[in-house]
């Protein structure tokens, strides 16, 4: 409907100074819109001097508009005249932290449908844009998906000017560039790019921009649709750029040489490049004790090898390559699958999606049925499958380990899900030479990917000690000494006065 | 265009490595019969091969028990004709991939030699080669195989635990697994093959196997056994003991009776070496053993250091002839060479082991020994 009517109008993109003729150009772009309110108001000093205020309900602060702006614009003596008034407005009257003049509709929809008050005045040919924004947003919370046992808690909400001051307040620095775009034709969302000038790789700004500039779609609500846009390896399941809801982690991934982007209306930041270790790791690694928190990232990893192999495995090891187990386990795992209808394979397939279906009806329920469902999962699934002969119990164990080295990679679960079932199709048809044929086509598929033009796997390709002091373990903070080589030709992390 | 190249190469990289590898084949576990051991007998009538195949039946094992074993029988003409014929009379495909023994009765032993006994067991994809061929003492190997077992209800386990286990404990016998015959038997022939070789022995009124020492060969033929006893300080001059007990009679003063002393063997090292002085050979075993005092008769008092320097005299003295006998045995009863002098003479000289090779049934009967025992006593055991 907007749309269509400012392209019925095209030729009125510019305001005209009759404050007649504005109003029904609004009443026409904004027509069957309940929500845009115009004000008309008079100097009462001098008759002459009409203006209007169009605001959108709901977004405006009704205090501001009536301290700041009305009554000054009513009250104000001597210092207005007819047709020379947009300056005197601006620098003496209106007490508004942020003033714009325009004269573009465009621009005045969107400033409109964003909390500002459009200032409209008889006699003028531009109009003031104020500021004067009040809408209610959420509170600053911990983010769900991120929580740490210690360290800061604050997470980042809806409204992007809150998110950027939270990353602002942790660097305090002239070098933090902030630089703003609008996305999506329909939405018009606020896109917000920051990097520190002297440490940022060059090259990946530029083409962090040039994919930027390519980007065409009429809406962005949330930070994936820009992710999906403009990734590397596209159809990999895997991630090439990362994701935050902290600004604790921006702040960090800044000053390792990373670029993060904001999206107005998503509490989620993106970061970039992004490397395959950091899917490993997570902020508390650096709020704990290094030797604590190396163990669980040395855990995190060992979780994801052993979440994506453990199914394939136990299907080579029962079905094909059966010598590789002690006799008595053999025995055991044989006397258990004696009488079980449904071959290993089958079986493990049947359960791993099983467990994926729970898992997925976990996240989205009410949490009053929680308690229902995982009596259901654990008990009929578990307990009752087994004792009826329709599981064999080393197959619970087994997609047990699994469900549960898989949860200590959260950032990895796409990818775990398809590689399990690959491997474990692979396995199923050719055993242990399916299998490595398997991880063969995933090492080298791993190997392949980049982010922005940096290879993915890069510390673990080059042995360097600096290099991999915060990959396998996380190296106490007086031995990091240089960020990621990967990153940023600004390696020295710890000199004073970091200028190059 | 590049791109897909790489895809392609890294395609085939995968697909090549595919044929590289033997055989695949999806066979679910409850499809298969665990076979644990196998014991060979040649029927008497027939002359066919008669397979008792002992397998786990686990469908009958309750929860704290591993499984029961089953004995299936059959005959072939070859091995693998035998194994195949077993179909015919059960559901379940046997799966060899666990074997843990392979009895051979001694009749076919001695008559026909191993070789063709063993082939199949080495050629085939599915069986493992670590699996240990036994000499069966008893009239057919059968009743190895159908024996009670004392710990273990599977007796082949039991028997595999036990030879395993041997060399520490009691070291009077050899473990040898199948592929190390193979070696043998493939080789120059220089060395003789030991098997360990098992008897049944009742033991509370109930019919049990026991180690018993080993069988030699020659070539793939059997000669004779060892003793345990015997055997035990074969494995001296082998250089392949880890633990056991040396006994020997000893009398602190001359007018005492004489006990019965015990050293228990901690560490062992022999090394043998050999000269040939263009006639015949002389073979040197430099003997390092290091004891304990086990068992010292009745006075428990007096162990003073010269009555101990007199005791390891003794148990050297003991050590030395009874490896000498073994030699003895070896050479002159079996005309065997039991301690592989001529691999050693392969190993460091091949141009005079081409030149003994052919005569070396000769040799074997002239080699001198000189045996050099340096034992020594790290404590009585009495700080207590």
């Amino acid at each position: 409907m907007l749309k269509s009517s400012v392209e019925k109008n095209k030729t009125a993109t510019i305001v005209s100074s009759s404050l007649e003729k504005n109003i029904a150009e609004l009443k026409h772009i904004f027509a069957d819109d309940g929500t845009i309110g115009m004000r008309q108001i008079t100097n009462c000093h001098n008759n002459a001097l009409k203006y209007c205020l169009v605001q959108n309900d709901g977004l405006v602060s009704a205090a501001i508009t009536n301290a700041n702006i009305i009554k000054p614009l009513i009250q104000s003596k001597g210092l207005l005249e007819y047709g020379q008034q947009i300056d005197p407005l601006i620098h003496q009257v209106i007490l508004i932290n942020q003033v714009k003049k325009t004269n573009q509709w465009q621009e005045i929809i969107q400033s409109v449908t964003y909390g500002d008050t459009i200032l409209f005045i008889e006699g003028e040919m531009e109009v003031l844009i104020l500021n004067s924004k009040g809408f209610n947003t959420r509170a600053i919370s911990e983010p769900s998906g991120e929580r740490v046992l210690s360290g800061p808690r604050e997470g980042f909400c809806e409204t992007l000017m809150m998110n950027l001051s939270m990353v602002r307040r942790r660097l305090r620095n002239h070098e933090l560039k902030i630089k703003f775009r609008s996305m999506g034709t329909r939405t018009h969302t606020q896109v917000c790019i920051c990097y520190i000038d002297t440490i940022v790789n060059k090259h990946v700004l530029a083409e962090l921009n040039r994919r930027l500039d390519m980007i065409d779609i009429d809406g962005v609500l949330d930070t994936n649709y820009i992710t999906e846009l403009i990734r590397d390896s596209r159809l990999s399941p895997f991630r090439t750029t990362g994701y935050t809801e902290r600004p604790d982690v921006v702040a960090g991934k800044l000053l390792e040489g990373r670029i993060a982007l904001f999206v107005d209306g998503s509490p989620v930041a993106l970061t970039l490049p992004y490397l395959f270790i950091e899917n490993f790791q997570s902020n508390e690694d650096y709020y704990l004790s290094f030797f604590y928190t190396s163990f669980g990232r040395f855990l995190r990893i060992c979780g994801f090898i052993l979440s994506i192999m453990i199914p394939a495995l136990y299907i080579v090891i029962v079905a094909f390559d059966r010598e590789i187990l002690p006799t008595t386990l053999l025995v055991n795992i044989a006397k258990e699958r004696l009488g079980v209808p449904l071959p290993a394979v089958l079986e493990a397939f049947v359960m791993l999606i099983l467990f994926d279906v729970l898992k997925e009806t976990g996240i989205r329920l009410p949490s009053g049925i929680g308690q229902a469902l995982s009596i259901v999962g654990a008990l009929v699934i578990g307990q009752a499958a087994v004792s009826a002969k329709l599981v064999a119990a080393p197959m619970i164990i087994v997609i047990a380990v699994t469900a549960v080295t898989g949860l200590l990679v959260p950032r990895m679960d796409a990818p775990i899900i398809y590689i399990r079932l690959l491997l474990l199709a692979l396995s199923s048809a050719m055993g242990l030479l399916g299998f490595i044929a398997g991880v063969t086509i995933i090492i080298i598929h791993l190997l392949n990917l980049h982010s922005f033009g940096i290879p993915q796997f890069i510390p673990a390709s080059s042995l360097k000690y600096q290099e991999v002091k915060d990959t396998f373990f996380r190296g106490p903070w007086w031995k990091m000494l240089n960020r990621p080589a990967a990153l940023t030709r600004n390696k020295k992390r710890m000199s004073r006065g970091d200028k190059e | 265009m590049i791109a897909i190249k790489r895809w392609i190469g890294s395609l085939l990289i995968v697909v090549l490595c595919l044929p590289l590898s033997g055989c695949w084949d999806y066979r679910g576990l409850n499809k298969i019969s665990i076979v644990t051991g196998v014991a060979i007998d040649r029927q008497e009538e027939s002359r066919r091969y008669h397979l008792t195949i002992e397998t786990i039946d686990f469908s009958a094992a309750g929860k704290e028990s591993a499984g029961k074993p089953q004995i299936v029988e059959t005959e072939g003409t070859t091995i693998y004709d035998a194994v195949r014929n077993a179909k015919k009379r059960l559901a379940k495909k046997l799966y060899f991939g666990d074997i843990k023994v392979i009895v051979i009765s001694s009749q076919i032993a001695r008559e026909e030699g191993i070789n063709s006994v063993l082939d199949w067991f080495l050629r085939d994809i599915e069986l493992r080669q670590t699996a240990t061929p036994i000499i069966s003492q008893e009239k057919t190997a059968k009743e190895i195989l159908t024996a009670n077992g004392v710990d273990d209800k599977i007796i082949s386990e039991e028997i595999e635990k036990m030879i395993d286990d041997d060399k520490k404990n009691t070291a009077s016998t050899k473990k040898v697994a199948s592929y190390q015959v193979f070696d043998v038997l493939q080789g120059d022939k220089e060395t003789s093959l030991l098997l360990p070789a098992i008897h049944c022995i009742p033991n509370q009124e109930k019919k049990v196997v026991e180690l018993n020492g080993v069988a030699v060969f020659k070539e793939d033929k059997l000669q004779g056994y060892l003793s345990p006893e015997e055997t035990h300080y074969y494995l001296f001059g082998a250089d392949e003991i880890a633990g056991g007990i040396i006994t020997f009679p000893f009398a602190k003063q001359e007018s005492r009776n004489q006990d019965n002393f015990s050293l228990e063997i901690t560490n062992n090292k022999t090394k043998k070496s050999y000269t040939y002085d263009g006639n015949r050979i002389k073979v040197l075993f430099d003997i390092k053993t290091a004891a304990y005092l086990g068992e010292a008769g009745t006075e428990l008092d007096d162990l003073k250091m010269d009555t101990l320097e007199k005791i390891r005299s003794t148990a050297a003295l003991t050590l030395t002839q009874k490896i000498e006998n073994v030699i003895k045995k070896g050479q002159l009863e079996l005309g065997c060479d039991i301690f592989g002098v001529g691999t050693m003479i392969h190993k460091s000289d091949p141009a005079l082991w081409y030149k003994l090779r052919d005569n070396w049934a000769y040799y074997v009967q002239t080699i001198e020994v000189e045996i050099r025992p340096e034992l020594v006593i790290l404590n009585t055991g009495m700080t207590k």
